[in-house]
């Protein structure tokens, strides 16, 4: 036991799980909520309670692997945005990850989803993932190794798809964009930067939708010359 | 508020019994006890069983403060600073009294104080400062260790 040195013991206690909640939902670095939730078992509701009420819950920066951000996400029933990004020390999610979070409630209120440099997920945990995202208006796939298999569930899952970034994905063809864009009729922007599509791809894929942004622009201008980027 | 009229009291009634007579222009803070006092029940005693005197007093003196239109933005800033610095079971009965009566900038000005003592703490630490006792069973560690142990690694691999 503790509390022997004089001091009351557990004065936060006096604190409801709400009230905790509310604390924790002002802690805006994901790695103090993960701590919050490891001190005993009124905080860790408190921290379920916080990730309920969250919007958006980004995962940059942290070391975490399938299972810690299933577990996340799964208490996270209000979140419109989950960003799952690459960071500098490798995150961990593969396929597995993936169809676990597919599981998730919130998966299908989603608006946006970022899987950015996730080398180790392929075209069956996205598809997974993506078929349940219905409600997807944005996209990032940057620095990923999908091919067109995953474009075909965007295209068949997500028509609210306004944006989506392709940024390095050499392995999806001439054939996914020109499918996705026929499909996605609300699709504003597609950012292709080092992918390897021809450039008469994006003219066919400006005279289906002429109002679509093909980013970078410069790439449009000169194709050949534009920088591939660097993993 | 005009000048011009007299001013209208409120009169609290702590949980311990201590009444506090309030202008109506700070009292409206109170969010969720302001329609007693709007509802012409003026001069009747609003009893608020569920905070202390000492609590009551403290969270007055922040709505007399707020309620300024005089004071400048960096005196109010430094005030609030000030207002938080109590021991922890003072500033988690402000929180809970902040909460009850639905004052907002209270509320955000509390938690944000405590949300600060947490930030970049272990479980560990977080337990000493706030006298936790870790009621965790081995399971529930190891089920709490897969979320925190990732974000060990990035500590040891910092240092």
């Amino acid at each position: 036991m503790r509390g022997e040195g004089g001091k009351e013991e557990g004065e936060i206690d006096r604190l409801p799980i709400d009230l905790l909640a509310h604390i924790f939902s002002l802690l805006t670095c994901f790695n103090d909520l993960a701590q919050a939730s490891g001190v005993c078992r009124k905080w860790r509701q408190g921290v379920k309670e916080s990730l309920a009420r969250k919007e958006k819950l980004s995962f940059a920066g942290c070391k975490l692997d399938d299972e810690s951000v299933t577990r996340l996400v799964l208490h996270a029933y209000g979140l419109k945005e989950l960003c799952i990004p690459r960071s500098r020390w490798g995150c961990q999610i593969t396929d597995h990850g993936l169809h676990q979070l597919s599981k998730a409630k919130c998966i299908s209120n989603l608006v946006s989803i970022s899987l950015w440099g996730l080398t180790g997920i392929t075209d069956k945990g996205v598809g997974q993932l993506i078929s349940r995202a219905t409600s997807l208006q944005h996209l990032n796939i940057g620095g990923t190794f999908i091919t067109d298999a995953s474009v075909v569930v965007i295209a068949e899952s997500c028509p609210h798809l306004k944006t989506i970034v392709f940024w390095g994905c050499h392995h999806v063809t001439e054939d996914g964009l020109i499918l996705l864009v026929n499909k996605c009729r609300k699709l504003e922007s597609i950012n292709a930067w080092g992918m390897r599509v021809p450039l008469e791809c994006f003219i066919v894929l400006l005279t289906i939708s002429p109002a679509l942004k093909i980013l970078p622009k410069a790439m449009l201008l000169d194709a050949e010359r534009a920088p591939m980027p660097v993993f | 508020m005009s000048s011009t009229e007299a001013k209208k009291m409120v009169v609290l009634k702590s949980f311990d019994g201590v009444t506090f007579e309030v202008e109506e222009s700070v009292a409206v803070q109170f969010e969720s006890i302001r329609h007693m006092f709007e509802d012409n029940l003026a001069g009747s005693v609003i009893p608020l069983s569920n905070i202390k005197s000492e609590i009551l007093s403290k969270v007055i003196d922040y709505c007399k403060r707020h309620a300024d239109d005089t004071t400048d933005e960096e005196d109010l800033k430094a005030f609030d600073a000030d207002f938080v610095k109590v021991e922890h079971g003072t500033l988690f009965d402000i929180i809970r009294a902040a909460n009850y009566l639905n004052i907002k900038s209270l509320l955000d000005l509390t938690c944000q104080t405590v949300a600060d003592m947490i930030k970049g703490k272990t479980p560990a630490e977080i337990r000493e400062l706030f006298n936790i006792s870790d009621e965790f069973t081995p399971e529930e560690e190891e089920e709490a260790s897969i979320i925190t142990r990732f974000i060990y690694m990035d500590r040891y691999a910092d240092c």
